[in-house]
């Protein structure tokens, strides 16, 4: 997928949700009495998101919209991988605890950086991710008294 | 984890009534290990320091034999903490105190526990509210206030006492009253005294201050009688307005409460409320007024407060049924 | 002067050991909220707040300012180094500061923060001593309608910060005006946009969408660019904060510093807003606007001074009439009646040496920053020399653990990283983050200005030219906008070929 389509789906994304916005704005009240109501706002503000994504997408389609950025697959492939990491350590977090969680996520991020892991890069990955959970035990836990998600071991 | 607590909790009764059931609060076998009270708001907001000037004012009275314990759990306008504590049914090592969100926040759908899935302990200060213009307003006494279509006055959230008030006060003398919301007490409190709203209601603890100040007149009172603080300020009840509403600071437990852990706790709360450490500590520092009640009557005032807010939240629309 | 006396006379009460140690903990507590993202000092504040009140009197306040005053050192540490605003207040330092480190002069960039936020600090206690009774008695005359017209004022400086395609500049600011209208109504009450998640209820914190737009979409974006061969081009003495910048950048430090004291001053805008305005003045107003944006020393010093100040400027109203006018003043005055003073215009007649050896404290306190974060800057500017691969891991770590600190809600770090992922399609598609987070801070703001406003008047629009505070800020905003196409207009006229 070229950066134009994904430009374009964008911006046809937010052309929708601006209708939605504005179709909801109409529920909840554009005027209450003399005042403005809880719609009226947001009421204005879907139009706006509306009638710019329309813009968007106007200009994308004429060519007066020339993006420079690229999404290179690679990088591509590591921000969604990342970013699904950062998800299955949300979904875990309840059952593991978040401590538990960072010491598991770290080298999974680590691998998606570099995955060809030389013995002393999997020594000091295997070294923050031991370290790092501890350090953030002290830091959050007992220093900022922060009630972490703990898991079923108690931390 | 539930059973073990309730075998515990039962080993105590066993062990109390064995004991000839005339164990005092201090040497009963209840309080077995340290009683955690849940703020379900942040630190230094009015529950927070609320709960810690009764854990301090116990302490210094050495009425627990184990320590009372403050914990924040903060979060959906208090439907965290108060869930918290709705679901330790029968675990008598937990407490909060009682706010408007307490009753709001289930009104509007954001919580599924309500006042009838705690226990009601006892009600141990009263917060009365003062209606005051800023020095400069033209409204001298109130009844300057009478002869007008028209008043503005400031609330922080949409449902709170002052919007109770404002629109009891709006029934009682059909007078129009406008209430704006704003984001905080201190916002309120800009506006009023910046002339941006007629009047406010607030809390002693806030006014008094203005008051002693200059900056701000007091016109009326919510309380039946006449404040201690402000003994020349009428109520509104004596402007023949049938209007009485004060801000009780309360204190519940979870449901299903054993009746020996009830008992002991609102006889301590009484021990607290009629102490100087308390009277000191909290009654003269927030300038509350002292007032206890018991279970019974502070369930009761629990049972109204949740009508008035239920009528008012209905009469905004913001129930729906 | 007799106030700069007064405020002498409390620098040397505060050099107590007690009152020291309180400052040095509050101080370094500050730094850690700041610098680490999420967590800001609100949360820091409230957090501590049972410790400090243990110290009792004058230190309990001097240790919870401290947390306040010393995240805004801390905020821009995260801010330059990772492009990660360490807490709101920090969020324009991003712009220009992380744009300096990717080119290699980090030190250069946190050098400038440190001078930057002491002299905002510098200017704030100054203006604090000579001028809080007199402030805080103009900042009253800002009710619902005056805000409604500062927001209109300052939304129309939006245009300056709009990015590269202005079209898509509206869009993001119009998105994140949405996004801070998710919620509860907090004029009406009910909940809008929520999709029915009760975790939406009180609406999305600002610093989340912040952290997760600037931060994580940052760390997307930068996985796809070779990284490697660019590190060779630092070299320590790009390192080394820069003396020769102070100078360039004088006029734009006293400049940012006191518009964001006048405008932090009132309460309900708080120092996000008041360092978005000092930013947008300094862009608009500079001699070369385009250099903002693209790692200008000074779009690092307009907002690390005027976060600073602006934090001297939110306890004028706590202090001087005891009102809170922010989260964290609002903790302050907790702290004030937990330690048994009694807030309120009086505070300063009956209490004078306890506001004066506070202020005196702030003095201190400054001090003590510039000289631990002037140490902290050779180690700190490091960073640039560790390998992502090392360094992603860990700081993803400390976003989410950060993030979840706020609330305490793991919902938070999900909002955070939906921001991220929308960030890093936005930086792709060329739309400007900045107007999205200005959006967030100043849409609601003026929605409540505006629904405020009309409440007290009944619907009647009159009221907004009655005011001539609000008057004037109309007048300014048409200005901002005619002028410049005014001007334009006029230089295309110049322009025409003289036969036509």
């Amino acid at each position: 997928m070229t950066t134009t389509a994904v430009d374009r789906l964008f911006a046809g994304i937010l052309l929708l949700l601006g209708l939605y916005i504005v179709w909801n704005a109409l529920e909840y009240g554009y005027m209450r009495g003399t005042t403005p109501g809880p719609g009226f706002f947001p009421l204005w503000i879907g139009l706006g998101l509306t009638i710019l994504s329309a813009i968007n997408i106007i200009r994308s389609v004429t060519g007066a919209e020339k993006l420079d950025a690229t999404f290179d697959a690679t990088g591509l492939y590591k921000a969604l991988s990342i970013f699904a990491a950062i998800t299955v350590f949300i979904l875990l977090t309840p059952f593991i605890g978040m401590l538990t969680g960072t010491a598991l996520l770290i080298p999974v991020i680590a691998f998606v950086l570099r995955p060809r892991w030389t013995l002393r890069f999997a020594a000091t990955i295997a070294a923050i991710a031991l370290v790092f959970p501890v350090a953030c035990h002290y830091l959050f836990a007992v220093y900022l008294q922060v009630p972490l998600v703990e898991g079923p071991l108690g931390f | 984890m539930r059973a073990s607590k309730t075998l515990v909790l039962l080993l105590a009764l066993t062990a109390s009534a064995c004991g000839g059931g005339n164990a005092t609060e201090e040497s009963g076998a209840y309080p077995l290990k340290d009683v955690t009270m849940i703020v379900p708001f942040g630190a230094g907001g009015g529950s927070d320091v609320l709960s810690r000037t009764i854990a301090n004012v116990i302490r210094e009275l050495k009425i627990l034999p184990v320590s009372l314990l403050v914990e924040n759990r903060p979060g959906s306008s208090g439907a965290i903490g108060y869930t918290y504590v709705a679901k330790q049914k029968g675990n008598p090592y937990t407490l909060a105190t009682v706010s408007v969100s307490f009753f709001t926040t289930p009104l509007l759908g954001a919580s599924e526990f309500n006042f009838r899935n705690f226990t009601p302990v006892a009600a141990i200060a009263m917060s009365p509210y003062i209606m005051a213009v800023r020095e400069a307003s033209p409204y001298k006494t109130f009844d300057d206030v009478k002869k007008v279509r028209r008043l503005t006055t400031g609330t922080v959230g949409v449902v709170s006492d002052p919007v109770l008030l404002a629109r009891m006060l709006q029934n009682a003398s059909g007078i129009t009253i406008d209430t704006v919301p704003f984001d905080g007490e201190g916002e309120v409190m800009t506006a009023a005294l910046g002339g941006h709203i007629d009047f406010m209601l607030g809390n002693p603890g806030e006014i008094l201050p203005q008051i002693e100040a200059g900056t701000l007149r007091p016109l009326a009172v919510s309380t039946a009688g006449r404040l201690l603080s402000l003994p020349a300020v009428p109520s509104f009840k004596e402007l023949g307005y049938p209007i009485e509403h004060v801000q009780l600071r309360g204190v519940v437990m979870p449901p299903d409460m054993p009746q020996e852990a009830l008992t002991f706790w609102e006889s301590a709360l009484r021990r607290v409320a009629e102490s100087p450490e308390w009277k000191r500590e909290y009654l003269d520092r927030f300038r509350d007024e002292p007032r206890f009640l018991g279970s019974v009557e502070f369930g009761k005032v629990l049972e109204s407060t949740n009508t008035l807010y239920t009528e008012i939240m209905s009469e905004l629309g913001l129930i729906k049924r | 002067m007799e106030p700069l006396i007064l405020l002498g006379e409390g620098i040397v009460r505060a050099t107590t050991p007690e009152l020291l140690l309180a400052t040095l903990i509050g101080v370094l507590v500050g730094l850690v909220v700041g610098v680490l993202p999420g967590i800001g000092p609100a949360a820091g504040t409230a957090i501590m707040l049972p410790v400090a009140v243990g110290f009792g009197g004058a230190a309990a306040i001097a240790g919870l300012a401290g947390i306040y005053y010393g995240a805004m050192f801390g905020g821009a540490v995260t801010s330059i180094l990772l492009g990660i605003p360490g807490d709101a207040p920090s969020v324009m330092t991003v712009i220009d500061g992380h744009a300096m480190a990717k080119r290699g002069e980090a030190g250069r960039a946190l050098g400038m923060s440190v001078y930057a936020s002491f002299i905002g600090g510098v200017i704030g206690i100054v203006l604090l001593a000579l001028l809080s009774v007199p402030v805080a008695q103009a900042a009253l005359a800002f009710g619902p309608t005056e805000m409604t017209a500062l927001m209109c004022f300052a939304l129309s400086l939006v245009t300056v910060l709009g990015g590269r395609n202005i079209i898509k500049g509206f869009t993001a600011l119009f998105l994140g005006m949405w996004v801070g209208m998710i919620g509860l109504d907090p004029i009406a009450g009910p909940t809008r946009y929520t999709f029915g998640f009760v975790a939406l209820f009180e609406g999305i914190e600002f610093t989340v969408i912040a952290v997760g737009l600037y931060g994580l979409s940052e760390i997307f974006v930068s996985l796809g660019q070779e990284t490697t061969g660019k590190l060779e081009r630092y070299s320590f003495r790009s390192l080394l904060p820069n003396l020769r910048d102070l100078v360039e950048c004088k006029a734009v430090l006293v400049w940012s510093s006191l518009v964001s004291f006048f405008v932090g001053v009132v309460p309900g805008v708080g120092s996000t807003a008041s360092t978005m305005l000092a930013y947008a003045t300094a862009k608009k107003y500079s001699k070369n606007p385009d250099e903002f944006g693209r790692g200008s020393i000074k779009g690092v010093a307009a907002p690390e001074a005027a976060n600073n100040s602006a934090s001297y400027a939110a306890m004028i109203p706590l202090f001087a009439l005891g009102i809170p006018g922010s989260g964290t003043t609002a903790v302050l005055l907790g702290g004030l009646l937990m330690v048994g003073l009694q807030p309120g215009p009086l505070l300063f007649a009956t209490n004078p040496d306890f506001v004066w050896t506070v202020f005196g404290s702030f003095w201190i306190g400054n001090m003590m920053l510039v000289v631990l974060t002037t140490l902290l800057i050779p180690v700190l500017a490091g960073i640039v020399f560790i390998s992502t691969a090392f360094l992603y891991p860990i700081v993803i770590g400390l976003v989410l653990l950060g993030v979840y600190s706020i609330h305490y809600a793991m919902s938070d770090v999900t909002i955070a990283l939906i921001a991220g992922a929308i960030g890093f399609v936005m930086l792709k598609l060329d739309y400007s983050p900045v107007p999205l987070v200005l959006g967030l801070v100043l849409g609601p703001l003026l929605e409540r200005g505006v629904r405020r406003t009309l409440i007290v008047s009944e619907g009647n629009l009159s009221i907004f030219w009655e005011s001539p505070i609000a008057l004037g800020f109309f007048l300014l905003t048409l200005g901002v906008i005619l002028i410049p196409i005014a001007m334009k207009r006029v230089a295309a006229f110049r322009a025409l070929p003289p036969s036509l």
